[in-house]
């Protein structure tokens, strides 16, 4: 049995919301749970028993004991996040990945570690866009205090706890390596 | 009869029109653009000339580069299918100039005909009835503006040449009026090579129905009954029928006889079709124009006449008699065709370009697909969006409606948007099943128009898109193993970004 998880948006034939799923695929059984806001509401868990012998095209049978052909492939503009197409009863659907690493132009929250000392580090190399704070300044718990953009996605740095700022040593459009000192928090009273 | 036809086309058409040539053992050669160099119609013709250019104007519509292509490939004559020169009059002198046969009218008919103008003077010599329009306008013409008042709002501008709803526009007001006359004529000026525009008395929702006529060169003039076209989006028409659900026998004989008429009264040689409006409420009908070729919904008249529109033409250009009499040809079944284009129907049919990902039409018993791309292939900008015409024939028309609706249902197009989901509603529509439908169909029924989704299908669509996006990662490879979301691919998994 395999478990994996992961968040799309649909693209067409609306522009649908994000969701977040998880499958659970098991000898050709797949179970789809959403996850989160999406599932409110609906019958969130679907189970298919999916056999594709070709990669792009299979057929899929629901509980109920319906046949549903369907067929995907992955489309390709220039600029533009990847989309799947999906043909499916006679429609096309369109599905863009909306995983963090996948995604462009959009602000994912994350909290940074502080170590010991009090320093706060990159997380992934990239290019510091903002500052949001000086030297002396308190901040608390879960504060945006650097964006940095990285992999075509901003990255929004959080403190890890309240504290007071006792050293800035990035500025905006520095390129920082992973685990680069960004700031430092004062030691906790 | 010819030894070796050029095709001076592209797309389906070009493709369709060398599949007859060869079932008749006359070679084919095709012509394309340089987007075109990997299309079907070229990979079918078994000799090709590239025309250097991408745009329209630079290949298909090229008449220099066209003649010698002929003339170098030795091709003893030109079929042009329709749009681009096909009624073109410069083009079929160009051809005989060049001692090529122009599979079509002569030059004199198609400027006679071709023209909307002159076409209805014809037509009315021939006491046929015609819709009041107006003489030609320019833009910025003050002539336009009494033109316009006197036939009264709405009205149409449309162009002089060519057809297929390009060149034409609904003005509701005079305001509106010399900004329509300008843009029809500059979109003239683009498709045709001609920009000139009239007006005309906007007829509020008409059917539109149209006779295939034939006429040989020895004076013996048929028509091969109607097709009814009366569902059309931006004047353009996508679901094509015949017979028509809206014509009595009597009706039927009273505009074959017109469509005759006008067509002897030209001196009409080779296949042409003679558009009507017809009022269904009252039975009137008006000849609209003539149009002096190959008509892109001509495979539903072969379908229920049991014929080759194409052969015909080759051999009445050869100087074969027609041996068909009127009687001769009676319809058998019903048959219906879906224009299918790389166009959006829930976004105002906005053209979609792109990489044709997936293509698997359907098939079966009365199925006949005439397509001109292949999986693969790119589809550009350059050209209008039509990809294939689907066409379906059954004993009855609820029949065919419904074996239309299955190939529709089955018909796989992935990589850009197609109208497929909307012919299939409008196949569906009662008001379609019906036969009691005009031109209107669509403002009437804007519902087809907009996606329809269950929840069901919604939560499967969504299931299968999350499994066949870890099936295959965004780079086209085969995903490793699912292992747990904690892959190294970045396409794969981490529903949170984890920082370290």
């Amino acid at each position: 049995m395999t478990q994996s998880h992961g968040e799309m948006q649909e693209i067409y034939p609306a522009e649908g919301e994000q969701y977040r799923y998880r499958l659970t695929e098991q000898d050709g059984s797949v179970t789809f749970h959403l996850d989160g806001d999406a599932a409110e509401g609906e019958d969130a868990a679907i189970s298919l028993d999916i056999d594709s012998r070709e990669t792009g095209e299979g057929v899929c049978r629901t509980e109920s004991g319906r046949t549903f052909p369907f067929a995907w492939a992955w489309a390709f503009r220039q600029g533009q996040d990847p989309e799947l197409h999906l043909w499916l009863g006679g429609e096309l659907y369109v599905f863009r990945r909306s995983d963090p690493s996948t995604s462009s132009g959009r602000r994912r929250r994350g909290a940074a570690r502080a170590d010991a000392s009090g320093d706060i580090l990159a997380p992934m190399p990239g290019a510091v866009l903002e500052v949001l704070v000086s030297e002396g300044e308190q901040v608390e718990r879960n504060q945006t205090v650097v964006v940095m953009e990285s992999m075509k996605m901003e990255l929004l740095i959080t403190a890890p706890r309240n504290g007071v700022v006792s050293r800035v040593s990035v500025q905006p459009g520095q390129q920082v390596e992973r685990g680069m000192r960004l700031l430092e928090l004062a030691p906790e009273n | 009869m010819f030894s070796k036809v050029l095709v001076a086309n592209r797309g389906e058409i070009a493709a369709r029109i060398s599949q007859t040539l060869r079932a008749m053992g006359i070679a084919p050669v095709a012509v394309y653009s340089e987007p075109d160099a990997g299309a079907p119609h070229v990979a079918t013709a078994g000799q090709s000339v590239a025309l250097s250019g991408s745009a329209a104007e630079e290949t298909y519509l090229n008449i220099p580069a066209i003649v010698r292509a002929a003339r170098d490939s030795g091709a003893d004559a030109v079929h042009p299918g329709y749009g681009f020169l096909s009624e073109n009059p410069e083009f079929a002198r160009a051809c005989a100039d060049a001692g090529l046969s122009f599979i079509g009218p002569s030059p004199e008919s198609m400027e006679a005909l071709g023209d909307k103008l002159r076409s209805k003077d014809i037509a009315q010599r021939a006491g046929v009835p015609v819709v009041p329009s107006s003489a030609e306008c320019l833009p910025g013409d003050s002539a336009a503006g009494e033109f316009a008042d006197r036939l009264g709002f709405p009205l149409l501008v449309k162009a002089a040449a060519g057809g297929g709803g390009r060149g034409m526009r609904v003005v509701q007001g005079r305001r509106e009026l010399d900004e329509a006359i300008e843009s029809a004529s500059r979109e003239a000026q683009a498709a045709f090579g001609d920009g000139r525009v009239f007006l005309e008395r906007y007829v509020a929702n008409p059917r539109h129905v149209e006779f295939q006529v034939l006429a040989d060169g020895f004076g013996h003039t048929i028509h091969l009954g109607e097709r009814e076209c009366s569902v059309q989006r931006r004047h353009q028409k996508i679901v094509e029928e015949t017979p028509s659900p809206a014509l009595t026998p009597e009706l039927r004989e009273h505009m074959g006889a017109a469509a005759v008429a006008v067509a002897r009264a030209a001196g009409y040689v080779n296949a042409g079709t003679a558009e009507f409006l017809l009022d269904p409420r009252s039975g009137e009908f008006y000849f609209l124009e003539m149009n002096a070729r190959l008509q892109v919904e001509h495979p539903i008249t072969e379908a229920v006449r049991g014929l080759d529109m194409v052969e015909w033409q080759l051999r009445i250009a050869s100087g074969e008699p027609l041996t068909l009499r009127q009687d001769d040809i009676q319809p058998r079944g019903h048959a219906i065709e879906c224009r299918i284009y790389a166009e959006d129907p829930y976004r105002d049919f906005v053209p979609s370009t792109g990489a044709l990902l997936r293509w698997r039409p359907p098939s079966g018993p009365g199925i006949r697909l005439d397509s001109g791309v292949a999986e693969g292939q790119e589809v550009s900008i350059y050209y209008d969006p039509m990809l294939a015409k689907l066409i379906a024939w059954a004993p009855r028309r609820d029949l065919s409606l419904r074996r239309m609706e299955v190939a529709l249902s089955q018909f796989q197009a992935l990589g850009v948007v197609t109208n497929i989901p909307l012919l299939r509603a409008v196949a569906a529509h009662p008001q379609f099943r019906s036969g009691n439908y005009d031109t209107g169909f669509l403002e009437w029924n804007p519902a087809v128009t907009r996606p329809v989704m269950s929840s069901d299908a919604r939560a499967m669509a969504r299931a299968l898109a999350a499994w066949a996006a870890q099936q295959t990662t965004a780079q086209g490879q085969q995903s490793p193993a699912t292992d747990g979301g904690r892959s190294a691919s970045p396409w794969r998994s981490a529903g949170d970004l984890r920082l370290p």
